[in-house]
């Protein structure tokens, strides 16, 4: 593996202009052809050793925060992390295995989303637990039904 | 001492008459032959300033200093001195403090694009410090980590990672690296966050390895090697 460069130099310079060279003129426009995969794909698209996830995620948040779409970036969020812990979709059986999985994608989109919607996430925690979704539901966007129905839009 | 101390300085002015017979046999010589001058560096290592790390040569301040002393005192000639700092131009290096070079090591060395580029680095910048451990599962949680099995042979100073300083600041959330407003991304309290929140959504802790797989699939997102080393980290 080569040494990686992503803290080095004008990064967020670097993350726009790769942006551009592959035709788009936004990270979002960039993430939306690629809805569901997980953010360190998308770093990888970008620059193998010199674009990190969470310097995605951070621009992501930022047109978010620009167009008024925060809570459609915190349903992307989990989108791709779901897809990256679970690529077949909800456990049919809630072994001690699929548990941690559906945890893992849930405790860390917690964690990469703003502490201000640390009690909306709490919500949708407890309400997927609540009522599990169907076995092999696996959100493909932002727009996901479900998804919409446990975190809709609040913006005006 | 004094015996010792004119040893070193006949090892400081064969060093330097190498270097610049080396310069005038750079032609013939594609590169440096990496035992001599290490061994020769070895000799001239005066205190711990100076230093040869393969073909890149390491000097100090107090090092110019001295052979700027012999060029005065008549041992050294100011070109063969300026020419055996010049061989190594772009990888000399000072070690000591980001700044300008000191005036009289400038002088000495003279004017050019090369002395120009030359700057003081701090033992890190010279590659003689290796760059400092850090914990990736903080040390202000380390009771939290051992009752979920991170004690002994597996506690989590087991789990550090070298950082340049950069990296560092950057994964702290320091040197305003972020894009957006609402989230910090400091590595301490996010992973924290996403460990504390996992256990809430399993409604059970984490075991030992459990928390490692979700460490390495964020450490993968932070780009942070995933080469642990053991240290007291930072």
């Amino acid at each position: 593996m080569n040494e990686d460069r992503s803290w080095q130099g004008h990064w967020k310079l670097r993350l726009y202009e790769r942006v551009r060279e592959r035709g788009y003129d936004s990270l979002t426009a960039f993430a939306e052809a690629r809805p569901a995969i997980p953010l360190y794909v998308l770093a990888d698209e970008l620059g193998e050793d010199d674009v990190a996830a969470v310097q995605v995620l951070s621009g992501l948040l930022a047109e978010a925060e620009q167009r008024k779409q925060v809570t459609r970036f915190v349903r992307d969020v989990l989108v791709r992390l779901l897809s990256q812990s679970l690529p077949n979709g909800w456990p049919a059986v809630m072994d001690d295995e699929a548990c941690f999985e559906v945890a893992k994608a849930l405790g860390s989109w917690s964690a990469y989303i703003p502490e201000t919607y640390q009690e909306r996430a709490d919500q949708v925690m407890a309400a997927l637990r609540a009522t599990p979704p169907p076995p092999g539901w696996r959100p493909l966007g932002p727009d996901d039904e479900l998804l919409r129905t446990l975190l809709p839009d609040e913006e005006v | 001492m004094a015996t010792v101390r004119g040893g070193q300085l006949m090892a400081a002015a064969q060093f330097v008459e190498m270097l610049t017979l080396l310069s005038m046999m750079k032609l013939s010589l594609p590169r440096l032959p990496p035992a001599a001058p290490a061994l020769v560096g070895a000799d001239l290592v005066m205190g711990s300033n100076g230093v040869m790390m393969g073909s890149q040569l390491i000097v100090t301040t107090e090092w110019v200093e001295m052979m700027r002393r012999l060029v005065q005192a008549g041992v050294l000639s100011a070109p063969a001195v300026s020419a055996a700092v010049r061989i190594h131009a772009g990888q000399v290096m000072m070690s000591q403090t980001h700044q300008e070079l000191p005036r009289g090591v400038r002088d000495l060395l003279g004017d050019g694009p090369e002395v120009r580029g030359m700057h003081e680095t701090g033992r890190t910048g010279a590659g003689m410090a290796e760059p400092p451990r850090h914990h990736v599962l903080p040390d202000e949680f380390r009771e939290w980590f051992e009752k979920r099995g991170f004690t002994g042979a597996m506690d989590i100073d087991q789990f550090c990672v070298k950082l340049e300083t950069a990296n560092h600041q950057a994964i702290h959330g320091g040197g305003n690296w972020r894009l957006g407003r609402l989230w910090p991304g400091e590595w301490n309290q996010m992973i924290m966050r996403a460990l504390s929140n996992a256990e809430r959504a399993a409604g059970r802790m984490l075991t030992r390895n459990e928390i490692l797989k979700l460490l390495a699939e964020r450490m993968k997102d932070y780009k942070i090697p995933m080469n642990f080393t053991p240290g007291r980290g930072r």
